[in-house]
């Protein structure tokens, strides 16, 4: 074999941002919703810096129908002055260097959050086209970029009596695989920001649909945090213990409020980074807590002298508490890098929490004795719970195994290449054992719904045997007994139904994982089968899909490339898939501003205009419209104006076949409304990229009509699906073991979701919403979200 | 977080917790809200209802017809568009048809069905059913393109999004049911009255409700029974929401043998008398743990002629006193919580008396104008036809080889016999 060389000239150094889009995972963390909406809080996260130094007053953020952005803070703007050893204005480095940025040392920001930030260069690095516009020294000063390189230098545009930045880009598509942005997300996030940045107002306007607007501004700070934590529970005492503290390093600040459940949620900040893995000033929170209420409870006489002191999880049960401290060059440990080094800010910690805790106790005595009472119950139920343990143990050890009957194991043991599939009962059940392969896969099936471990007091819960079944399996024990050398199974597979009463035992499950053996899906080890939800076959293959996006994918790669669409006016061309995608694109926006038009004036003035193709014609105020009304291209109706007045235009509308007559009354200000105006913008893009409805599309030898631009579409997978025969599974029951095996359980073919928890705030409060036992947060969450449902089951 | 090791080289893709949590919830709870636990303001059924009644009709179950059996009738629901368990669809089925449930049945059954002291119906193997008067009027015109029809669970059939429901079903029936996040209880109402107030809103759009409640004048119950004073259900009409206090009729007796009785002839909505949970046993235990000790007595003596509870007082009891008791203690006396939730355009919505009214009328009215159109379409192309052969036999006369023919007759309207023209066998013309 000979001798491949390899000299320098086999070495290449990316220069500036090349290596951020060659590697965006490094840089972004993902390529996926994670990595689009890092994106977004880079560019926060600075607004955010020169809040923190005192600098900035507002930050707003818009979310525009074409999935662009804006961010606008009221800082003190990024300088434009040039830097001398880069010959270039700070701004334009800040956008196009790594690693550029104004914390590293100097006096550009005391105190900041944005060490693990990479900095707004890779936004710029990563989006189709970025501008940035800085109003500075009373001027306006503009840079525009493409894909990391400036498209135009910096140019002064005009004058400004304010100061701030405004940042707009649209994410590359190449790079991120889908761009949705997800309002939850963000305003989970942004309102996290508000809060542990006390008086900040933080604004999210969303244009996509309807026109929503988020506002978070909080002078209570991370008291306010506490309260929204604890909102849907019922609270122990009423008030919020808040106190602060500070040394010439740093501050600490500390809010804390006891509420009714049975969970604990302390979650800690340095600096407004999420510490999700704790470190020096969690630490020094947990024993002072401790040792406080101890004291307390012991001179008083709450706690009675032969009684065992409480223990740490007595006294954090039912805690709702924010800790958030800040400081300069912190350190961050752990697996992710969000762990707390900094031995000196636990003294700091406890410290504080012993001496102004105790003081808030002396001051509220009747709330002191109920956080008492609260910590002192939830003793007595641990040994209670303790007990009912052992007793379990105790009979599982007269069985002849200790392993649930209904555990179909598998023959190894090594726990890291083995896995457990929890199946939901009876349909499953045994497909699953058909399809396993039984050397390292086990399943167990669970009958019923699962007992909801939020709503029950653990007890309860422990009584259940499909929890003790569960947790017998897995091997671990659970709360404090957790102990994650035991667990016989790396990956825990939850496999229910695709439908709806199957995501519901889904949701039972994982409430039970995250608030018995949180550990485990901190780590990784949960995980979600994916089965398949259609199987056709295309060109002699049998394919699977499991995502609905993923099965119209198919469709248009595979046939309706081949359609062909006639238009109105006998124009015919192909659909083929780049014109499709282009098509699907702007359908996706046109529908966007039409349900806007329906938010903003009613179903009937925006049924009208897009129906009988008013947004055709150039008509801008009422005044066109007679004019208008006569040019348009008949549609099978007669439309005449009856009159126009001074609130809007009265219009008459027959269907000419059956005569049948209707009124519809426009008003005056959705012509000349913005959201209108652009509706027929996106419909004139429409028209040149696929002509003008009514269409006819044809494949094959099968034709069909369609009305509009969104029954074109549907038609079109209509008939790309004609003879084809897709078949769609609601049920693990409805496949063959066999079908079952390659596509959901088989490590070489199968599809498996991972179940990461990134912000625990945001987890608990989930938990305690969707499976608590308030039910008005429930109910609005769902009246909040009930538009984005697509599909229902039945 | 230490990553696992994937076993093979199938994808694992990331998806945070509180991501998954929201949308597995929120599809479990979307479809529990539209599509089982909540009526539809315009037919007043869940969607179970609306397809036992439809597949009844489609199975010919008309109430001239002779009954089927009900597990053909359960089995049909099931396998072509109610993929859920037999025996739920069949308990729908049974509380279609009893009196004391339903103010105005719409299945008509044969058999046992079960009785107010809640004893459960016959097995359905043999049990038989078919639809009542009134419910096909609920399906009245479903022929005539009035709904719109969905394809069912797997796509092999269609189903109707809603019935034509030619009467008010939401109120005449009522509906009670516990979704996620929310829940509805509706009580049946009178038919003459509420036609009454809608006619009387047909006629000014703009009444509002305090004339409305002089046609309907509160909820009307298949058991009977009084309803404590006014105010909770002029709320109740008002705002969607109120507490309606609802009091068995009772009336005082002199027993032969000097005692005096309370008897009870009619009991409040969906209280049970008998059994375990029913009432009586209510009072039995009231008088052992000597709450009412004035009662000496409670006997069941309910036959064909009616309801008859009879409480038989100790000597010197005040019968008004024990009467109180008695309704404070026990669900002879209970609340009605009057909740009217149903679903608006596939939405959840709390709905005042003239609102429910109101949505049923534009349905109402978009049901007639789609028959007449259908009706309109089919007469003209009828129409269209007749015009056809008109013009053929006028401009052109019947062309010679048609006259010949024996089936001419389908070409010329007036003939009425096969074969026309020269060659009829019998010369005629």
């Amino acid at each position: 074999m000979a001798k491949a060389s390899y000299t320098a000239k086999d070495i290449t150094v990316l220069e500036g941002l090349e290596p951020v889009r060659l590697r965006p995972g490094m840089y972004i963390g993902s390529t996926g919703p994670r990595g689009l909406h890092q994106l977004a809080y880079e560019v926060i996260d600075n607004a955010v810096d020169e809040a923190m130094a005192g600098r900035a007053s507002t930050i707003e953020m818009t979310i525009h129908p074409d999935t662009s952005v804006t961010i606008t803070d009221n800082g003190s703007g990024i300088p434009v002055d040039v830097m001398a050893e880069q010959g270039l204005p700070a701004v334009t480095v800040v956008l196009t260097k790594l690693h550029a940025g104004g914390k590293f040392g100097g006096e550009g920001y005391k105190v900041s959050g944005g060490l693990h930030g990479v900095g707004v260069s890779v936004v710029n690095a990563l989006s189709e086209w970025l501008t940035v516009e800085v109003k500075r020294d009373g001027k306006i000063w503009r840079q525009e970029f493409a894909r990391g390189e400036p498209t135009t230098d910096l140019k002064k545009t005009g004058v400004a009596k304010d100061t701030g930045t405004t940042i707009a880009f649209l994410p590359d598509g190449d790079i991120f695989e889908e761009l949705e942005w997800s309002t939850e997300t963000l305003v989970q996030r942004l309102r996290e920001t508000a809060f542990l940045t006390k008086g900040l107002r933080i604004v999210l306007y969303d244009e996509r649909q309807g026109d929503e607007k988020h506002e978070f501004h909080y002078e209570g700070g991370i008291r306010d945090f506490v309260s929204h934590v604890n909102r849907s529970k019922d609270p122990v005492h009423k008030g919020i213990v808040y106190f602060e503290g500070v040394n010439d390093q740093g501050n600490v600040e500390v809010a804390m409020q006891w509420n009714s459940s049975y969970q604990e949620s302390v979650f800690t900040f340095a600096n407004n980074i999420n510490t999700t893995e704790g470190g020096s000033h969690l630490s020094g929170f947990k024993s002072a807590l401790t040792r406080t209420l101890n004291d307390y409870a012991r001179a008083k006489g709450l706690l009675k002298e032969k009684e065992d002191n409480l223990e740490g999880e007595d006294v954090r049960e039912g805690l709702a508490a924010v800790l958030s401290v800040k400081l300069r060059d912190p350190q961050f440990e752990g697996q992710t890098k969000t762990k707390l080094g900094n031995p000196w800010v636990r003294g700091l910690v406890e410290q504080t929490v012993n001496q102004r805790l105790a003081e808030y106790f002396e001051e509220n005595p009747s709330d002191a004795k109920r956080i008492i009472d609260k910590a002192i119950s939830a003793a007595r139920a641990r040994q209670a719970a303790r007990k009912a343990r052992e007793l379990t143990r105790r009979k599982s050890a007269l069985e002849s195994s200790s392993l649930p009957g209904k555990l179909a194991d598998c023959q190894i043991t090594d726990p890291a290449s083995a896995e457990l599939f929890l199946v939901e009962g009876n349909s499953a059940g045994g497909s699953a054992v058909d399809a396993r392969d039984r050397t390292f896969q086990a399943i167990l099936p669970l009958r019923g719904k699962v007992i909801n471990s939020e709503k029950n007091r653990i007890n309860k819960v422990l009584s259940n045997t499909e929890i003790q079944s569960m947790i017998t399996a897995i091997g671990t024990g659970i709360g404090d007994e957790f102990d994650i050398e035991k667990l016989r199974y790396h990956r825990v597979i939850v496999m229910t139904d695709a439908d709806v009463d199957g995501s519901h035992i889904r949701t039972l499950i994982l409430t039970f994982l995250y608030r018995q053996m949180p550990e485990l899906v901190d780590r990784g080890h949960i995980f979600i089968a994916v089965p398949p939800l259609y199987a056709v076959r295309i060109n002699g293959r049998e394919q699977y899909v499991e995502k609905e996006a993923h099965f119209e994918d198919l469709l248009v790669r595979e046939r309706v490339k081949d359609a062909e669409v006639t238009d109105r006016g006998g124009d015919t061309q192909k659909l083929t898939e780049a014109r499709y995608a282009r098509f699907s694109r702007a359908l996706h926006e046109y529908e966007g501003w039409v349900s806007r038009l329906r938010a903003d004036f009613g179903a009937g003035p925006a049924n009208f205009v897009t129906a009988h193709r008013l947004v055709e014609t150039e008509a801008g105020s009422l005044g066109d419209l007679e004019v208008a009304l006569g040019t348009i291209a008949p549609n099978g109706y007669e439309v005449s104006l009856v009159e126009t007045g001074a609130d809007g235009a009265k219009i008459r509308v027959v269907e000419r076949e059956t005569s049948a007559a209707a009124n519809v009354v426009l008003p005056a200000e959705l012509l000349v409304s913005p959201v209108y105006t652009n509706l027929r913008k996106t419909y004139a893009r429409l028209v040149e990229i696929v002509g003008s409805p009514p269409f006819t599309i044809q494949l094959g030898n099968k034709s069909a009509e369609a009305e509009t631009f969104t029954e074109l579409r549907d038609r079109a997978l209509d008939l790309a699906k004609e003879g084809l025969k897709p078949r769609r599974f609601k049920g693990l029951g409805e496949m063959d073991p066999e079908e079952l095996a390659q596509t959901t359980m088989d490590p070489a073919r199968r599809m498996l979701v991972r179940v990461d928890v990134e912000d625990a705030a945001a987890a608990d409060q989930v938990f305690s919403m969707l499976m608590g036992d308030q039910v008005e947060p429930r109910r609005l969450f769902i009246e909040q979200n009930a538009k984005d449902v697509r599909f229902l089951d039945v | 977080m230490a990553t696992v090791e994937p076993l093979g080289p199938g994808r694992i893709e990331p998806r945070e917790l509180e991501q998954e949590m929201r949308s597995s919830f929120l599809d479990y709870a979307m479809s529990v809200i539209v599509a089982r636990a909540l009526p539809d303001v315009r037919d007043g059924l869940k969607p179970v209802h609306r397809r036992v009644l439809y597949a009844m009709h489609e199975a010919g179950l008309q109430p001239n017809r002779s009954r089927l059996k009900c597990a053909r009738v359960v089995g049909d629901v099931m396998g072509s568009y109610h993929p859920h368990g037999d025996q739920a669809i069949y308990d729908t089925l049974v509380r279609l048809a009893q009196p004391f449930s339903m103010r105005y049945p719409l299945v008509d059954g044969q058999g046992n069905f079960g009785n107010i002291d809640g004893y459960p119906a016959a097995a359905m193997r043999y049990t038989e059913c078919r639809l009542t008067r009134l419910a096909t009027e609920m399906l009245r015109d479903i022929d005539a393109d009035t709904v719109d029809f969905k394809p069912n669970y797997d796509e092999s059939r269609r189903e109707p999004e809603v019935l034509p429901a030619r009467l008010p079903n939401l109120l005449l029936n009522g509906s009670a049911g516990i979704a996620v996040g929310m829940a509805t209880n509706i009580p049946p109402h009178n038919l003459g009255e509420v036609v009454d107030a809608l006619v009387a809103l047909i006629d000014e759009p703009t009444i509002d409700v305090d004339r409305l409640t002089k046609h309907i004048k509160g909820p009307d119950f298949p058991t009977g029974a009084i309803v404590l004073g006014r105010e909770g259900i002029r709320e109740a009409y008002r705002s969607g929401r109120g507490r309606i206090v609802m009091r068995a009729r009772t009336h005082i007796e002199e027993l032969r043998g000097g005692r005096t009785a309370i008897v009870v002839s009619e009991l409040p909505y969906g209280v049970k008398k008998g059994g375990d949970e029913g009432v009586i046993k209510k009072i039995a235990d009231l008088v052992n743990d000597k709450v009412i000790p004035e009662v000496h007595d409670v006997k069941d003596l309910s036959d064909k002629s009616g309801m008859r509870i009879q409480i038989e007082l100790k000597r010197d009891a005040i019968p008004q006193v024990v009467q109180n008791k008695v309704f404070k203690h026990t669900s002879l006396q209970t609340t009605f919580g009057y909740n009217a939730v149903a679903l608006v355009d596939g939405v959840p919505r709390t709905l005042p008396l003239r609102d429910l009214l109101q949505h049923y009328l534009d349905f109402q009215r978009e049901v007639v104008t789609r028959r007449s159109k259908f009706e309109l379409r089919k007469a003209e192309a009828r129409a269209h036809v007749l015009q056809g052969y008109l013009t053929a036999l006028d401009t052109a006369g019947l062309p010679h080889r048609a006259r010949q023919s024996r089936r001419c007759h389908l070409a010329d309207p007036r003939v009425s016999r096969p074969g026309c023209g020269a060659h009829r066998p019998d010369g005629d013309v």
